[in-house]
């Protein structure tokens, strides 16, 4: 069996007629921040989607060390969606309850102590809070897992630069070592500094997947500038 | 796992449906009231303007607070599949299909949730109809002595008449069967609409409902006719009768659980097989 976290094997997905993800080969190891980079619509948020069991691959295959999306991967895969997906009338202590009633990795001590340290109300329902701060709780909860492969689909993308600071501290800080972070944004600049690997997608496949280091030994260029090189328009 | 998903799923159905089921007797209350006062003022029989003017809005109020009673268990359904479509296929679902259960503890949760509420509703419905039949028909007495004597007649006769208590016990099992059947086919509807459209799922979920439900109502009908022309085998005889009309229910319950299964079945293999939360 394959050491690798997230391996996918001719995976592909389609909508209908549109190809998402074509004839994809990867294979993610454990113990990595890995960056998942590319334009609007290039399949990032789809291969994790994938990984978290909420598509059907069209053909191939795609696993979470070495098994299918279950029941069983769910319990060691925590993620992030890009969307809100806890009920409105829920407070953020009762989805700290939530998440401790669920998962067994769960540390809710460490959940309430980052919801202080970023002023989350734990008494306010999640309507009346704002988009950001309902992102920020979202991250709390997934982060406060000890899971072996956390998949992040745009974490940052709706916070403010303070608080953006503090969430990339927070994934550093709470991811164990055999873990793995496969990260989608598109603010590259500000995660940049904490990645190890990075893909980069394009019409539903891999166009380049190397360490961070080892791009920018290569090209003398930061992973923000071969960015916007490779996916000039 | 089962149970702690049960347990969320029946407090967020509580927080929706109680005021439901506890709105559906007061508002029967105030509707008994309502009639009661309708009754004395139109044996007052008087030319009073003001009292034809009490007289009509009293009966307004009887006649909207009683289609507000017949609609409860109607809107208590709509709201549980509400909540199905809800927490499975739109935002929420992303929670409630990351979390490690079972594709069927999910659905168990949502059905057994399902029924229980539908099965409260119904008996908040009955007792809503018992108020306004028993204090609302009657000027004289507090309660309908009349109807109240039917009914303890009634309910003696099921309790203790050996016949009757036995048909009792199948028409309420009859009846859990179609509310099992009710949930586990909108279940299975509104997961078909929710894979085959991308823009309206909770719309197409409505339309493949009328679809299952038009065809199982045609099976119902073909099963009923088949058994009650084999019962009378050519001949009118009353023995016939009596048989077809005890074990039509038990024909109810077989059926009603039978295209349950199949349902239920379908929905755990598409939920498993076919997800797609786009």
């Amino acid at each position: 069996m394959s050491d690798a976290v997230l391996e996918t094997k001719g995976l592909y997905k389609a909508y209908g007629p549109r190809t998402v993800i074509s004839d994809m080969n990867i294979s993610l190891p454990a113990g990595k921040i890995i960056g998942l980079l590319g334009p609007n619509g290039c399949g990032k948020t789809t291969l994790i989607k994938l990984a978290a069991g909420l598509l059907t691959p069209t053909d191939g295959e795609i696993l979470v060390c070495g098994r299918q999306p279950d029941e069983v991967t769910r319990s060691f895969v925590s993620y992030l969606p890009e969307r809100t997906y806890l009920s409105g009338s829920m407070t953020p202590r009762s989805a700290v309850g939530f998440f401790s009633d669920f998962y067994d990795d769960f540390d809710s001590s460490r959940a309430c102590s980052m919801m202080a340290h970023l002023g989350v109300d734990p008494d306010a329902k999640l309507k009346t809070l704002s988009k950001g701060t309902k992102e920020k709780l979202q991250l709390i909860l997934v982060m406060s897992r000890a899971a072996r492969l956390y998949l992040l689909d745009e974490p940052i993308g709706g916070v403010d630069p303070a608080a953006r600071e503090y969430i990339l501290r927070t994934i550093i800080s709470n991811y164990a070592e055999n873990s793995t972070v496969l990260i989608s944004t598109h603010l590259i600049s500000d995660i940049e500094t904490v990645l190890d690997d990075f893909l980069f997608m394009r019409g539903g496949g891999i166009v380049m997947q190397s360490s961070v280091d080892g791009a920018r030994e290569k090209y003398g260029k930061s992973i923000d500038e071969l960015f916007r090189e490779v996916y000039r328009c | 796992m089962l149970g702690k998903l049960l347990k969320y799923d029946m407090r967020s159905l509580r927080r929706i449906l109680l005021p439901l089921v506890l709105g559906a007797p007061a508002v029967a209350l105030l509707c008994a009231m309502a009639l009661r006062l309708t009754i004395a003022l139109s044996i007052a029989e008087s030319q009073n303007p003001a009292f034809i003017a009490l007289t009509m809005t009293t009966s307004l109020f009887v006649t909207v607070s009683i289609i507000a009673v017949i609609a409860s268990p109607v809107v208590a359904v709509i709201f549980i599949m509400m909540h199905f479509y809800r927490s499975l296929y739109s935002d929420e679902g992303y929670l409630t299909f990351t979390l490690p259960l079972k594709t069927h503890d999910i659905l168990n949760s949502k059905i057994i949730s399902g029924v229980v509420w539908v099965v409260i509703s119904s008996v908040s419905f009955l007792a809503s109809g018992a108020i306004i039949v028993m204090l609302g028909t009657t000027t004289d007495t507090l309660l309908n002595t009349g109807v109240l004597q039917v009914l303890s007649e009634l309910a003696k006769e099921m309790l203790f008449g050996a016949p009757a208590s036995a048909y009792a016990v199948i028409m309420c099992v009859n009846a859990v069967s179609s509310q099992v059947f009710l949930i586990t086919t909108l279940a299975l509807s509104i997961t078909i609409g929710s894979i085959i459209s991308k823009k309206h799922k909770a719309l197409s979920g409505v339309a493949i409902y009328y679809l299952l439900n038009s065809a199982s109502s045609f099976l119902s009908g073909t099963v009923s006719f088949l058994f009650t022309l084999a019962a009378f085998n050519g001949s009118e005889n009353f023995a016939a009768l009596t048989y077809t009309t005890m074990s039509a229910p038990l024909v109810g319950i077989i059926f009603n659980f039978g295209l349950s299964a199949a349902a239920y079945i379908a929905c755990c293999y598409l939920m498993k097989n076919r997800l797609n939360l786009e």
